[in-house]
């Protein structure tokens, strides 16, 4: 079953992430998570999992749509997933029905937005978050202390996998593959992988904890 | 896209990049953002492309490489959420960060590859100094090398005193185990005469124990008035104030000498030269075998009275050798009173 436009009735209205209009609110209840993780799979473990995979895919996707809160959006999308499984709907596809129902979210929170924008007359239009102070040198510093735990070839391979402008970077990467004697394809992965970690640990030392990649 | 029984169909055809980019920077029409959206959760490969495609164009942002076109689609669509900006920053950071460590990793890539040597890397160290810090070199360089060459001449000049000091002290060790041996000798030379000593009186008073108990057996002189006899003693010879007295009554006709011999002089002959007052010989005799007692060896010499006259006789005791040599051995003074 594909997911409904949700805006056009009232009850839905109240679950919008910047309604006003308050009815009554659903709320996440253990029985329908149970059902919801049921929909992903029969067995709880791999149930669990899906359930992770989803969300992750859900707050990439609302940051590829440009949306100002990815992960609240992506447990919004899972409550709504949730309620209509509640309410006794049949779902297949349950990874494919929250991407539809993330969509239709989208739409809602692009109106909204637009009524944001329309209520606040042109000071609000285009206007988009500044990036933080890059002249701040506490993530410099974590990143160094980072870098500095990493095994020497996850250093170099992190660290030479993106340095350089377009024609040497590509130039870098080709060395690399030779160095390592990988391909290209496994090397943007493990490159991707890394940064991945660094960034998680960078996100940990901005917030005091320990150094760990 | 489905097939007949309804079961999506994975594409695995590569996104193009351009696409990606475009759907990412939000250039995309709604119908192909959703396919570009199936294909990426459909297909874990596209999703990690997707993934490093948006970390390049991040990248790119930060360095300023991006298009005035693109930089505004790019901020509308990634400035948005906090988890966004985050991934800027990092990029931002290891933008700033990376060339430091590739710029360490080459120099000690470069060290490892070829060692410089010292004489090059100091010239090249002194050429990159200010004439001032060149001028403090230098002066640092002579102190150091003044305070070597010190350092060097003391020690030497320490280590001959040091070889002179264990000579002299190895010599004071030689002569005090000179002295010590010399001591000792002395020492066991004053305990040999000293024991020689003990020997002689004891002789001496066995000898005298031993003539008074003749004396006891023999008939005295009143009953036999023709016989005076007279001991004279070992180590009691020339030179003593007190000289042994030898009474000679009228009536004596024979006298009787018994001369104790040291038991140091061996010899198995002896002869006996007597001079009296005037230093006269009046009695010599040769081949003389002493006689084994318990008080050690003595010689028994019979003389006529008639020859001792009032006075100071002297009786020189020589000893014969094997051989036949003659060695003085010893010098008896007796007074003969009439």
């Amino acid at each position: 079953m594909e997911p409904r436009g949700e805006l056009d009735t009232p009850e839905d209205a109240a679950d919008s992430p910047a309604g006003t209009r308050t009815r009554r609110k659903w709320a996440l209840t253990q029985e329908a998570f149970d059902r919801l993780l049921a929909a992903f799979d029969q067995d709880r473990q791999r149930a669990g999992e899906k359930y992770l995979e989803i969300r992750g895919n859900l707050t990439r996707f609302f940051e590829w749509r440009g949306c100002p809160f990815p992960e609240d959006h992506a447990d919004e999308t899972i409550n709504r997933v949730a309620k209509r499984l509640a309410q006794g709907e049949e779902i297949l596809n349950a990874s494919g029905y929250c991407i539809g129902v993330a969509r239709l979210l989208v739409l809602e929170i692009n109106k909204e937005r637009a009524r944001e924008q329309l209520a606040l007359g042109e000071i609000a239009t285009g206007e988009v978050a500044q990036p933080e102070s890059p002249e701040s040198e506490k993530p410099i510093e974590c990143l160094r202390r980072c870098l500095a735990v990493l095994p020497a070839e996850n250093r170099e391979l992190i660290v030479s996998y993106y340095q350089g402008e377009k024609g040497s970077k590509i130039e870098n990467r080709k060395k690399l593959t030779e160095r390592f004697k990988i391909p290209v394809n496994t090397l943007r992965m493990r490159a991707l992988r890394l940064r991945e970690k660094l960034q998680t640990c960078v996100e940990g030392c901005l917030r005091n904890e320990s150094i760990d990649v | 896209m489905r097939d007949s029984r309804g079961t999506d169909i994975v594409d695995k055809s590569p996104l193009n990049e351009g696409l990606i980019i475009r759907y990412l920077l939000g250039e995309l029409e709604e119908n192909e953002q959703i396919e570009v959206e199936d294909r990426a959760f459909q297909d874990q490969q596209c999703l990690q492309s997707i993934l490093a495609i948006e970390a390049d164009l991040i990248d790119e942002y930060v360095r300023g490489d991006l298009p005035d076109s693109r930089r505004q689609h790019f901020e509308t669509r990634f400035l948005a959420s906090a988890e966004r900006r985050q991934k800027i920053e990092f990029a931002r950071a290891l933008a700033r960060v990376g060339p430091d460590f590739l710029a360490v990793k080459d120099a000690r890539s470069a060290l490892a590859q070829e060692p410089i040597p010292f004489r090059q890397a100091l010239a090249a160290l002194i050429g990159r100094l200010t004439p001032a810090a060149r001028f403090a070199f230098a002066a640092a360089a002579l102190i150091l090398f003044v305070g070597a060459l010190w350092l060097v001449t003391e020690s030497v000049r320490l280590r001959a005193q040091l070889a002179r000091l264990s000579d002299e002290q190895r010599s004071r060790e030689r002569e005090e185990q000179t002295l010590q041996r010399q001591h000792a000798d002395e020492l066991a030379s004053s305990d040999e005469q000293l024991k020689r000593m003990r020997e002689q009186l004891d002789q001496a008073q066995q000898m005298v124990s031993e003539l008074q108990h003749q004396a006891e057996q023999n008939p005295s002189p009143v009953e036999r008035p023709g016989i005076v006899s007279m001991v004279l003693l070992p180590g009691i010879s020339r030179g003593g104030s007190a000289h042994p007295k030898l009474k000679l009554p009228e009536s004596a006709r024979r006298v009787r000498l018994q001369i104790g011999i040291d038991p140091a002089d061996d010899y198995p002959q002896y002869r006996v030269d007597l001079r009296g007052p005037s230093g006269n010989s009046v009695w010599t005799q040769d081949s003389l075998s002493p006689v084994r007692g318990r008080s050690g060896r003595t010689l028994v010499l019979n003389l006529p009275a008639a020859i001792l006259k009032a006075g100071q006789h002297e009786l020189a005791l020589k000893g014969i050798s094997s051989s036949g040599k003659t060695d003085d051995v010893a010098y008896h003074y007796f007074d003969v009173i009439k």
